[in-house]
Parts: structure tokens; sequence; C-alpha cells
């Protein structure tokens, strides 16, 4: 193999796998990236098993081929490069990197020991704009549990119904969904879950204006445009049914300053305990009166104007949770809707397009 | 000659509690779980003496509590208070010495050698703690005062409630010599039964046993224990700042070994002894590390941190499982297994409630009422009385 590009290809190339290569490996071959050559292009591919993605950037070939790379080594030889154009060649076992004065020889392993990426029948798939998706994903990731206790929870639930798209995600204490229309709609229902890793990877080397293609197999799922690929293994359903806990009874509606909410909040949390905490919030007529009790430091209270004409109700939360959730809301006003205190409260957007809801359990309070 | 304190607070949720509601005082009352809702389950977490004079006592399935006495007073635990109430009492003893251990929500050791000058000996000074409580809280407190902590911690034992035990130095023999051997610290069900075989039916009987015997039959360790804490020697320090950061415990195999198989019993075992020494410290954790030594002497350890609170087997062993099965390579033989817990905090009042969990009902709650259970009848019977069926050890019967 022998290839000539710019210095900056060769560094978006790299920086775009970098993410999957696996920091510890029992597999050496995984530490590597493997690069290729793709008629005029040169392809740069890492995976850590898991997530695969590879990554198409312009060359000029003069001898097809292909050939590992240690992946740290050349993304640190990388960022130092001088800005000139960089010559790579593959011969004997060994790489040797090029670029102005510097000469780098790097020992490589055989390309045909690096594994295969996933078959994913594309033919077989639809297409969509990555915009949509990417749009869902950063909504509601987040929510996924880190947990491995029940692994279907590190997942993001992806539906499609029609022409109705879905996203949801929750650690079973805290929810994220969020829909969109979709102007073409794939033929029949869409049912996967996704490691909220992989989806990262969508959001990071897709452009919002790429049209996707998508497809699955049994195990995979593969994204792919002209340029840039990721496939990522598939989480064993069937995801819980969260249908049935998002709340149909919430009778006390909510609407407050996300701002103000979000701030009282956080002053709170400062004094809140450390292992939960936890926070109670007292809806009251048109007051919100926040406080925090924490044995061994001291307490806090604080209160925000809210509409609220329900009857009052006193709820304990996990400040991180209401935190973490309220990010997410990007409208001026939010609305919450609540039941009792030991039922889900809903957060949504106010006078904002977007169907996006969050839930967040309380927290019981014994008192 | 060092001046010890034990301090232990009366019935304290009980007495709490009839503090608040004076009506309570002289009625039986017991706090923790609701004897109606809930179908009767859930334990006993207090109760005050005229609760107890009907059986009543900690722990206890508060079914059983009912059953016992139908016309007490059951209350919620109101866990926010009763820590108020217990910073209180602690500033009042940090008053009297720098030097003050906390034990749990409601007892102290104190180290007064260094105050008697300012405040008197220690009797003064116990006295003097038992009405500033009473006069600021309205609550009666047990003191016992010695040369040292456990004869301090018994002596605080003995005339509950509202007492005041001195052991003077030269007499601890003398208070020692009548008690039953179940008084000393670390004998339980097996070594008790193990010392009436012997004919040691009481401490004095143990101080008079020559070393040699007891190490014999308890081994070098625990044998000169007994002998030194029948004597009434114990020098452990006061500690103030000592918080429990980790609660652990490890086991070397007697050979390496390949059997994966027996490396996850041996922690299911010890993952059941560190969560009943936490349950028993009235504390939750948070963290869990595993440690794994492999041959010939790689040691590894992973540590993972939950969002939530663990107390039971049945929480912390799939975490521990899944570190086990993260670090070992299936390389080389196993040499030492072990566990620790730490992020360390008391239990909390407050339970984050799941999306999933089924309305009106904790998920863990029947995780955490056979552990109570298990813990009781381990306080009973002793350590062995109650075991995982896949801890017990298979005797087959000879000739299969």
């Amino acid at each position: 193999m022998k290839v000539k590009l710019t210095r900056d290809n060769f560094q978006k190339g790299l920086s775009a796998v970098a993410a999957t290569i696996p920091a510890r490996t029992t597999l050496p071959v995984l530490s590597n990236i493997l690069v290729d050559t793709v008629g005029d292009m040169l392809r740069v591919r890492g995976t850590d098993l898991d997530i695969s993605v590879s990554v198409q950037t312009p060359a000029e070939v003069e001898r097809q081929g292909a050939i590992t790379m240690p992946a740290k080594k050349v993304a640190e030889i990388a960022r130092e490069l001088p800005e000139a154009p960089v010559d790579l060649e593959a011969s004997g076992g060994r790489v040797s990197l090029v670029c102005g004065n510097a000469k780098f020889r790097l020992n490589s392993l055989p390309s045909d020991e690096y594994p295969s990426f996933p078959e994913v029948p594309f033919d077989d798939g639809w297409t969509m704009s990555s915009g949509e998706l990417q749009k869902l994903s950063a909504h509601t990731s987040f929510a996924a549990s880190n947990e491995e206790s029940r692994p279907i929870l590190n997942g993001v639930l992806w539906q499609v119904r029609g022409t109705d798209m879905y996203m949801v995600a929750t650690n079973g204490h805290r929810l994220a969904k969020m829909a969109v229309k979709l102007d073409g709609a794939p033929s029949g229902d869409i049912d996967l879950i996704v490691p909220p890793k992989a989806l990262h990877q969508v959001e990071r080397l897709f452009g919002a204006e790429e049209e996707l293609r998508i497809a699955r197999s049994e195990s995979h799922l593969g994204f792919r445009t002209d340029r840039v690929e990721i496939y990522t293994r598939l989480i064993d359903g069937p995801y819980p049914n969260y249908e049935q806990v998002l709340p149909k009874d919430n009778d006390k509606d909510c609407v407050a300053d996300t701002a103000e909410l979000t701030s009282a909040v956080k002053r709170m949390s400062i004094v809140a305990s450390d292992q939960t905490h936890r926070v109670k919030l007292s809806f009251g007529p048109e007051r919100l009166a926040l406080a925090v009790q924490t044995p061994d430091l001291g307490e806090a209270e604080d209160a925000i104007p809210i509409e609220y004409s329900g009857e009052p109700v006193e709820i304990g939360f996990n400040a991180a949770y209401l935190l973490e959730v309220l990010r997410y809301i990007e409208s001026d006003e939010v609305k919450l809707t609540l039941k009792a205190p030991e039922r889900p409260v809903t957060l949504e957007p106010v006078g904002s397009d977007d169907d996006y809801i969050c839930l967040v359990m309380p927290l019981r309070l014994l008192e | 000659m060092r001046t010890i304190l034990h301090a232990d607070m009366d019935a304290f949720f009980a007495a709490v509690e009839a503090r608040e509601n004076p009506a309570l005082v002289g009625s039986p009352v017991v706090v923790g779980a609701d004897p109606r809702g809930g179908g009767g389950r859930g334990v006993v977490a207090a109760c005050n003496y005229e609760a107890r004079k009907y059986g009543i006592h900690s722990a206890m399935p508060i079914s059983e509590a009912y059953r016992r006495c139908p016309g007490a007073i059951f209350l919620p635990v109101r866990g926010e208070l009763y820590s108020s109430v217990s910073s209180r009492i602690m500033t009042i003893l940090e008053g009297y010495t720098e030097l003050v251990e906390k034990l749990s929500i409601d007892e102290a050791f104190l180290d007064v050698t260094g105050s008697t000058r300012l405040f008197g000996d220690g009797v003064a000074i116990a006295r003097s703690i038992k009405r500033e409580i009473f006069e600021h809280e309205k609550l009666t407190v047990s003191v016992g005062v010695a040369p040292n902590k456990f004869l301090a911690k018994l002596a605080s034992e003995l005339e509950k409630p509202d007492g005041l035990v001195i052991v003077t130095h030269g007499r601890e023999k003398e208070f020692l010599r009548p008690l039953p051997v179940s008084r000393l610290w670390g004998v339980g069900k097996k070594t008790g039964d193990r010392l009436f075989e012997l004919g040691i039916k009481t401490i004095g009987d143990i101080a008079a046993s020559p070393l040699n015997r007891l190490e014999r039959h308890f081994g070098a360790v625990h044998g000169g224990r007994l002998h030194r804490l029948a004597n009434g020697e114990d020098d452990r320090a006061v500690e103030p700042g000592r918080e429990r950061k980790q609660i652990g415990r490890e086991t070397t195999f007697d050979s390496d070994t390949d059997d994966r198989e027996r490396v996850r019993t041996t922690l299911l075992g010890l993952t059941e002894e560190v969560a009943a020494r936490l349950r028993h410290k009235g504390l939750a954790a948070r963290t869990v590390t595993l440690k794994l030594r492999v041959a010939p002497f790689d040691t590894l350890t992973r540590r993972r941190t939950l969002d939530r609170s663990l107390t039971t087997t049945e929480a912390i062993y799939p975490v521990a499982l899944q570190l086990f099965e993260a670090a070992d390579r299936r390389e080389r033989p196993i040499r030492l297994i072990g566990i620790s817990l730490s992020g360390l905090h008391e239990r909390l009042p407050e339970h984050q409630l799941g999306l999933f969990d089924a309305p009106g009902k904790d998920p863990d709650d029947s995780a955490t009422q056979v552990a109570s259970a298990i813990d009781q009848i381990t306080h009973r019977f002793g350590k062995d009385a109650v075991q995982r069926g896949k801890l017990i050890k298979r005797r087959l019967p000879a000739g299969e």
C-alpha cells in the first residue's frame, strides 16, 4: 500500500475512529486501526467489537493495500505533524509515515488479523435524515442506565411506527422519551435497543443534513453514508413496558421558569445529602417552595413563583435527577405534572414543537 | 489509668417519640413497620421498656410484635428526627472531651482521662452528662464508667434504663466474675457451647482457666483474647475520627484453584458475611470493591460505585460477580479473593422509588426482609444457623 494525503484529512480520519479504540483490551489487534484503500480513498477503521467505525478520506493512491497501525501512537503522531502532505507506505510488516522531514517507521500487524466488520444487509434497510435521529438521541440517551444489573436498560429503545419515530431511555428512576414525524416511513415496525455509545458516534460523525442508510441484521445495526459507516451490536429485548409507567392521571399542572427552577434546585442541592441528593419540593398556590435538610450538614430553603392551582403537594426528589432532566428542556418555561407524593412527575417543554417528555420518580419521604 | 465512658441512649427511637407525644408515656410503644398496612411485613426498629415487657424486641417481625401486644402504639420510623436529636446529644458529649467515638446513632465512647481536672472524676462527668441530656432533650441515657472500652460498654448495659454503673480500677475481675460468658465480646453461640462443654459458665471461670487451655481449644488469637477480656484487659483506644471507611473480608485458598465455580461460591459466602456486618452496624454501602490475586502473586482490584444504597447479599453479590468476571482473565489459577464495601453511610430514611416497581412495593423489600430475619436468627443461634443452600457443603453419604 502506498498513499499520499493532506495532514488534515489524515488527522480527521484518525480522530473519527479514535473513540472506538478500547483503552484496555485482551485482543492486541484491537488497539490497532485498520487502514486500507478503496478506489481513490483511504479508509480508516476501528472497533472494540461492540461498536465499529469506518471513515474514508480522499487520498492519492499509488498502490492499493491494507495495513494495521497502533492507534494511540499514530493519533499522537498525527497531532504533532508539521503542515505538509503525509506519505504512508506499507512494506514487510512495517509502515512508514513521512511528513516533511519527519519520518516514522512503525511495526504493524497483518491486516488479515483484524476482525471483520459485521455484515448488515443495507439493501433491505431504509433511508432517513441524520438530523432527526441525532435530535432524538441527544434528548434521550442521557437517561439510559450505567449499571450492569439490568443490561436492557443500558440501551436506548428506538421505535418506528408508521411515520412516528420514538426514542426512550431510562435507568428505572427517571425516563426520557422523544418522538418525531418522519417524512418517508420505512416499511413495517422497527424495534431496536441500541447502546448509547453507538448513538453518540452517530451524533458525532454524521452531519445533520446527511441522508443515512440504516439497516439491521439479527444482532447488529449499521448506519452508512458514502464516507462513514458505524456498526453496533444490538441489545436483546424485550424492553420493559415503558408506556405503562407514563402517568395518564396526573391531575395537577405546574408551569415554572426553566432557568429559575434549575438554579433553585442547584442551590438546594449544594446542601443536599451526598447519598440521596434529596430535596423537598412543596407545590402550593402560585409558589414552589424548595427545602433540604441534611443531618450533620444543615438546611436550606428557597422559593420561586409558579403557575399552580392544584391542592398543595410535597414531593421528595433526587436533585441530580431533576437537574439532569432540566438540562434537556430547552424552552423558557417547563411544565410539570403531578398527582401525589409517591407518583411519577413529568417534565415537558412549554410552547415548543418538540414532542418530548421526561419523567422522574420521587424519593419516598419517611417523616 | 484511663477513664472511659460508654453512653447509650435508652430505647432511643421510642423515647424520642414519647417525648414528642407525652400521651405515649407509660404505654408500650413500638417504632417500625406498619403492622396492618403492608400485610404485617417489616420489623421492629425500636421499642420502649413497656413494650419489652411483652417480649417485644428490635428486629422482631412487626406481625409478631402485634400478636404479642395488639394494644401497643405502633409508630413509623422518623429517621431525620432521630438524627437531629442524635447530633445534638453528640454535641453535648463533645463538650466534655474531644475524644468521642460515635458508635451509632445512639451510643458513643468517651475518653475523659484528660478532662477530670476540669469536670471532676469519671463518675462526676457521667452524672453531669446524664443531667445535661435530660435537661436539654428530656431523654435518659445509661452510662458505664470504667478503665477501658470493653468494661465501660458492659457496665452501661447492666442497669438500663437511666443506669450508671462504675467499674473502678482494681475491681475489674470482681465485676466480671459472676457475669455469664455470653457477655464477653466475641462469644457467640459457637464459642458459648464450646465453653459450656468445658464446664465454663461465667467470665470468672474463663479468667481462672489457664491460658494454654483456652488457646488449645480456641486457637492462639481467639483464646488469648478471651483470656485478656475475662481479666478485664482491653487497650483499644477511643478513636474520635474513626469513621468506618470500609467493611471487607478476603480469603486465601488452601491451594491455588482453577475451579471458577468454587471461587464464585466463596465470593458469595464472603459477600454474605460483609453484608451481615454492614447491616449489624446499621449502615449501607455504595461502592463494591473486588480483590483478586492470581498465581503467583499478582493482585487486581476492581470497584464499582452505584447510585443506590446496598445492604443485602441480593444487591451486592451480582455487582461483585460482575467485577470478578471482568477482572478474571481465566488464564491463571486464583490464590485469593476478597470483597469490601465502602461509601458507607447510615441507612437512609428516604428511598428512591422505581418506575417499574409494583405499586406500593419496594423491590428490595423482600431481600431486606429476608436479611433482617436471618440477622435475627443469627443473633440468637449463631453464625451458621441459617445458610444459603449454595453455601452448604454437601456431605455425600459413605459408599456413594
